[in-house]
């Protein structure tokens, strides 16, 4: 992106603190959006690491198919898979200190809508994305 | 004590939003930019979108899609009542604005070899 521009130090410079500050500032709003969700501390480990790991998995199975083979898989799908959202791991030592009231605590339910379109929407993905669409002949 | 959150809706909805930001991000933002700009994309993956010519553009337009989409699915959620939807919004946006595609360039130049390096 910034290749060929002046000032390269500078700029890196400027786009790690700006990026680490603007991840800081969202993993903290994310936290206040996830906090009825999380009566109990130990919850998070529901609704926010369980996920986590889950859409890591599933990046780096999709990852696995890559026509670019599997030096691609290793040297940048996984680390931005894990990497990336690694602020769901710890954006519960963000949580606000006081919990939700009983009337607004949220819980996910059982939805088998969410399940079929998992399964439909996951697979075809794993299937036509991981293994490559060509675009033009 | 309220009820336990459903742990495989939970993990039914972060296939889709995994899914979905990939799609977002390689689809809607380096691949429409690219068709915008006279590109001509010729590969969608789930890791990249090759296209004929390098940009500037098209490389920064998918982490700006990411960075647009995820704020206002944030936002929806704070604002949505439904507990799944809710969620599901929730899950949506740190998988857009945190997942940032691996950062390897979309022009014909790029190498798998190359990466890291860009």
């Amino acid at each position: 992106m910034i290749r060929g521009l002046p000032h390269q130090p500078a700029l890196r410079i400027g786009m790690t603190i700006f990026g680490a500050a603007l991840y800081l500032w969202f993993v903290r709003w994310l936290a206040q959006a996830i906090r009825p969700f999380v009566p109990e501390r130990h919850t998070y480990n529901t609704v926010g690491r369980l996920p986590y790991y889950t859409a890591c998995l599933f990046s780096c199975a999709a990852g696995a198919f890559d026509p670019l083979g599997i030096k691609l898989l290793l040297v940048s799908t996984i680390p931005a898979a894990f990497g990336g959202s690694s602020g769901l791991l710890w954006a519960d030592a963000l949580l606000p200190r006081t919990p939700p009231a009983p009337e607004k605590i949220f819980t996910v339910h059982r939805a088998l809508i969410w399940w079929v379109a998992a399964v439909l929407l996951g697979g075809c993905y794993l299937f036509f994305v991981g293994r490559g669409i060509q675009l033009t002949h | 004590m309220p009820a336990p959150n459903d742990k495989p809706t939970i993990i039914s909805m972060a296939i889709i939003a995994s899914a979905l930001a990939t799609l977002l991000h390689e689809g809607l933002g380096h691949g429409i930019t690219a068709w915008l700009r006279g590109d001509i994309p010729t590969e969608l993956t789930s890791n990249h979108l090759s296209s004929l010519q390098p940009d500037r553009w098209v490389d920064a337009a998918g982490t700006l899609v990411n960075l647009a989409v995820g704020a206002a699915c944030l936002l929806i959620a704070r604002q949505t009542i439904i507990a799944n939807t809710r969620y599901f919004f929730f899950g949506f946006s740190p998988r857009s604005i945190c997942s940032p595609a691996p950062a390897i360039s979309s022009s014909p130049e790029f190498s798998v070899s190359a990466i890291g390096t860009k």
